[in-house]
C-alpha cells in the first residue's frame, strides 16, 4: 500500500523507455526507489531502470510492493490533452492502481505478478566506454535508417564510429576522440546490431549525453540519466549473428 | 487442483511416449545445430492434437540447453508481430530469462517455437503471416520449430517455400504406449484404477495423450480407488457434441466469416457436414423463403462436392465450404431465437441401419454376377426377373441355389422367408422330385 506523486514528464520518460521493448512490466517499489527489469519477447533487448525516491514530488512507500502494469494503459493516460504537471499513483487495494491526474481519476486494473518472471540482468565484460552527445548518435541512426536494417558500432583509441551498410549505399559517422565527451578504449572493438532496436533505444534517451559500453561481437550496454541524476536507464542489446 | 497434463508434461525427449522415429529425427536435427547452421533451419512438426508436438519442442530445448521463445495461438500473430518477435529473435543473439548472455558461437541457441502455425491468419485477418514466417526462416541463424495440425494448410499458397526450407516431421497418434503412460500417472498419484477403465480411456482417446490424461484426471478426481463402473460415467468425449454445437453456431452466425471459421474449427470434411446441415436446416430456419434460399446454397455446395469427388481435386472444397457454411448462414433474413433440438443426419442413420441388409444384397448380386460374367452392380438389375423365375419354379430355384452357392439369408432378399427355407432344403437334398431336366442349369452354356 503506497502513494507517490511524480512529474508527468518523468513518468512519460519511463513509459517511453520501457514500452519499446515490452507491453507489460513489473515495477518494484521499495522504500527508497522504484526499479524494473525486462527482456523483450524475442530475448534480444533488455531494459533496467531505477528511479530514486528523490525524483518524486511525494514518495510514501513503507514496504516492498511489486506491481505488474500494462504499459498501454499508462500510455493512454499520458496521451490525454492535459497540462497537469504531476500524476499521483495510489495503491490501496489488491490488483488495482488509482491514477490521479488533476481532477481526472482512473482506476486501473493490474496484471497478475505471478505470471511474470523476474528478469535478471547479465553481467557483461565490456572494456570500452564511450560517452557521446546523444544528438550525434541520433543523427547517425537517422541517416542509417535510410540505407540498412543493421548498424555496426566500432571504436578504437582514436574515436567511435557508426556504420550502416545497405545493399547499395553505405552510411558512416565518425566521431573522433576530441569530439567525444570521453573515451576509454585500448583496442579496436566492433559489434553489429539490429537497427530497429538500436534506434528505438537511442530515440528514447532523454539526457544530453549517453554512455555506451562496447565489446567485440558482444552485447552493447547504453546508460543514460533520467530525472536529473535521480534516475538511470540501462539498455542491453544482443548483437546480430553475422554470417560465417 | 493442478492439471495433470501440465504436471506430467515430459521434460526430456526420452520421457515422451510414442513417436520414437519422429523424436529421433528431431534430435538429429538439433545435433546439427551444434556443428553450425544446418541446411534446413526449421522443422515442421505435424500431427493431430495431443500427441506431444509442443511437449517435444520444449523438451528438445531443455535437453539441448536452449532458451525458448514462443508465439502461440493466444497471442495475436499478424505478420508484423511475427517479424518483430520471431524474426528479431532469429537473427540476433540471446539474453536468457535467467540473466545470462549466450552466443550462438558457443552453442547457445534459442529455439523459436511457432505453435499452431497453420491457423495464424484467421484471427488477425491479415495475409502477411505466412510471408513473415518464410522470411524469418530464410534469415534465421537460430533453430525454429513450427507446430501444425495440418501440414498442407501451412505449405499451400504463400507457404509453398516452406516445403524446401523446412524439414517435415510427422507425429502419429500414440496407441500402444498410451496405457502405460496412464498407468504410471495412477501410480504416482497413488490412485488405484481398474484395468477396464484404463483400457477404455486409452481406446477412446484415439491416440490423443492429452485427452486421455484429462479423462483420467476426471475419473480420478478426489478418489483413491476407481472401479470398473467408472467407465459408464466417462461417457463419450465426443465428436458428436462438437459437431452439434458447431452446426448450431453456423446456423446462428450472422456473417460468412464467423460461419466459415466455426466450420473450420469443427474439423470434419464438408461432405460429412453437409448432411448435418441438410438435416437441421428446417429445424432452425422457420421462414420458408429463408429455408429455400439456404437449400439453394446447399445444393450449389453439393455440386462442388460432387466435382471434388469426381476430379479428386480437393481445392474445390473451398467453394463448397463457402457456399454451405457462409452461404447458408447469410441466407436467413433474421436471427431465429431459441435453440431447437437438432438431429443426427437421418441419411447416415438409415445407411447404418441398412448396412447389413445392403451387404447381403451385394453378396447375392456378386454371386449371380460371377456366373453371368458380369459385375455385381450389373447383376443387381437382374434381381427382379430372377425373383419372378424363382418364385414360379421351385425346382429351378433349387438348382440355381446349388450351383451359385447362394446362402439362405441372401435368398431371403428376393424371396419371402418360408419359400427361401423350402428352396434351401430342396437344394441341399438334390433334385428329389424325379425327372432330370434336359438342361443342367438355366445358365449352363458349356
Amino acid at each position: 500500500m503506497f502513494q507517490v506523486t511524480i512529474k508527468t514528464d518523468y513518468l512519460r520518460n519511463i513509459v517511453d523507455a520501457t514500452s519499446i521493448l515490452v507491453d507489460e512490466i513489473k515495477l518494484h517499489f521499495t522504500p527508497d526507489q522504484v526499479y524494473a527489469r525486462a527482456v523483450d519477447p524475442a530475448h534480444v533487448g533488455m531494459v533496467d531502470f531505477k528511479l530514486k525516491s528523490e525524483a518524486f514530488e511525494e514518495y510514501d512507500v513503507k514496504e516492498d510492493v511489486d506491481l505488474a502494469v500494462d504499459l498501454d494503459k499508462l500510455k493512454s493516460m499520458l496521451k490525454l490533452p492535459s497540462t497537469e504537471e504531476v500524476i499521483s499513483l495510489i495503491y490501496e487495494e489488491e490488483g488495482q492502481l488509482v491514477v490521479h491526474m488533476g481532477n481526472l481519476t482512473r482506476h486501473m486494473s493490474l496484471l497478475d505478478t505471478a505470471d511474470m518472471a523476474d528478469t535478471k540482468i547479465p553481467s557483461l565484460e565490456l572494456s570500452t566506454e564511450i560517452v557521446v552527445k546523444t544528438a550525434e548518435v541520433y543523427k547517425g541512426v537517422k541517416a542509417s535508417e535510410a540505407v540498412s536494417d543493421h548498424i555496426a558500432l566500432s571504436a578504437n583509441p582514436e574515436g567511435f564510429e557508426l556504420t550502416a551498410q545497405g545493399d547499395t549505399d553505405t552510411v558512416s559517422l565518425h566521431i573522433s576522440k576530441d569530439q567525444l565527451v570521453s573515451l576509454k578504449c585500448k583496442e579496436q572493438v566492433r559489434s553489429l546490431f539490429s537497427l530497429d532496436y538500436f534506434s528505438d533505444m537511442v530515440k528514447s534517451v532523454k539526457s544530453e549525453s549517453l554512455k555506451i559500453y562496447l565489446g567485440n561481437d558482444y552485447p552493447v550496454k547504453m546508460l543514460f540519466e533520467l530525472a536529473g541524476d535521480h534516475g538511470e536507464v540501462a539498455y542491453l542489446l544482443a548483437p546480430r549473428i553475422e554470417s560465417e | 487442483m493442478e492439471n495433470w497434463t501440465e504436471k506430467y508434461r515430459p521434460t526430456s525427449l526420452d520421457e515422451i511416449a510414442g513417436n520414437r522415429k519422429a523424436l529421433q529425427q528431431l534430435r538429429q536435427w538439433a545435433e546439427q545445430w551444434d556443428r553450425g547452421t544446418p541446411d534446413r533451419r526449421a522443422v515442421i512438426l505435424s500431427g493431430t492434437p495431443g500427441v506431444g508436438k509442443t511437449s517435444a519442442a520444449h523438451a528438445l530445448a531443455r535437453d539441448f540447453g536452449w532458451e525458448v521463445i514462443e508465439l502461440n495461438a493466444s497471442d495475436t500473430r499478424s505478420g508484423d508481430i511475427i517479424r518483430r518477435i520471431a524474426l528479431s529473435g532469429a537473427v540476433n543473439e540471446t539474453f536468457t530469462g535467467s540473466g545470462e548472455y549466450v552466443s550462438s558461437r558457443t552453442g547457445g541457441h534459442k529455439l523459436i517455437v511457432l505453435d499452431e502455425a497453420d491457423n495464424l491468419y484467421e484471427t488477425s485477418g491479415d495475409r502477411g503471416g505466412k510471408r513473415a514466417i518464410v522470411d524469418t526462416i530464410s534469415a534465421t541463424r537460430q533453430p525454429i520449430v513450427l507446430i501444425v495440425n495440418d501440414y498442407y494448410e501451412l505449405v499451400k499458397g504463400g507457404g509453398a517455400p516452406l516445403r524446401t526450407l523446412c524439414r517435415h516431421i510427422q507425429f502419429w497418434e500414440v496407441r500402444s504406449e498410451l496405457r502405460s503412460v496412464l498407468q504410471q500417472i495412477c501410480e504416482s498419484e497413488g490412485v488405484r484404477v481398474h484395468q477396464d477403465v484404463i483400457r477404455h480411456i486409452a481406446s477412446q482417446a484415439e491416440g490423443d495423450v492429452r485427452g486421455a490424461i484429462n479423462d483420467l484426471q476426471t475419473v480420478c478426481q478426489g478418489r483413491r480407488e476407481v472401479g470398473p463402473e467408472a467407465v459408464q460415467s466417462l461417457g463419450y468425449r465426443n465428436r458428436e457434441k462438437k459437431i452439434f454445437d458447431g452446426i448450431r453456431e453456423i446456423l446462428k452466425a450472422r456473417d460468412m466469416q464467423t460461419a466459415n471459421k466455426v466450420a473450420r474449427a469443427i474439423d470434419e470434411p464438408p461432405d460429412f457436414l453437409i448432411l448435418w446441415l441438410d438435416e437441421n436446416l428446417p429445424v432452425e430456419y422457420q421462414k420458408p423463403a429463408d429455408l429455400a434460399r439456404a437449400y439453394r446454397f446447399l445444393a450449389a455446395a453439393d455440386v462442388f462436392l460432387g466435382r471434388t469427388r469426381r476430379r479428386q481435386h480437393y481445392g474445390l472444397w473451398r467453394y463448397a465450404c463457402d457456399l454451405m457454411f457462409g452461404g447458408v448462414a447469410v441466407a436467413k433474413t433474421r436471427a431465429y431465437a431459441g435453440s431447437p433440438r437438432y438431429h443426427f443426419p437421418s441419411y447416415l442413420r438409415k445407411m447404418s441401419d441398412s448396412k447389413s441388409a445392403r451387404a447381403t444384397r451385394r453378396n447375392l448380386a456378386a454371386k449371380i454376377g460371377r456366373h453371368l460374367h458380369m459385375s455385381g452392380m450389373k447383376a443387381t438389375d437382374l434381381l427382379p426377373p430372377l425373383q419372378r423365375l424363382m418364385s414360379a419354379d421351385s425346382a429351378l430355384a433349387a438348382r440355381l441355389v446349388a450351383q451359385t452357392g447362394i446362402a439362405e439369408d441372401e435368398l431371403a432378399v428376393i424371396l419371402d422367408k418360408p419359400r427361401a427355407q423350402k428352396i434351401m432344403a430342396l437344394a441341399q437334398n438334390g433334385p428329389a422330385h424325379g425327372q432330370q431336366p434336359a438342361q443342367q442349369s438355366l445358365f449352363d452354356y458349356r
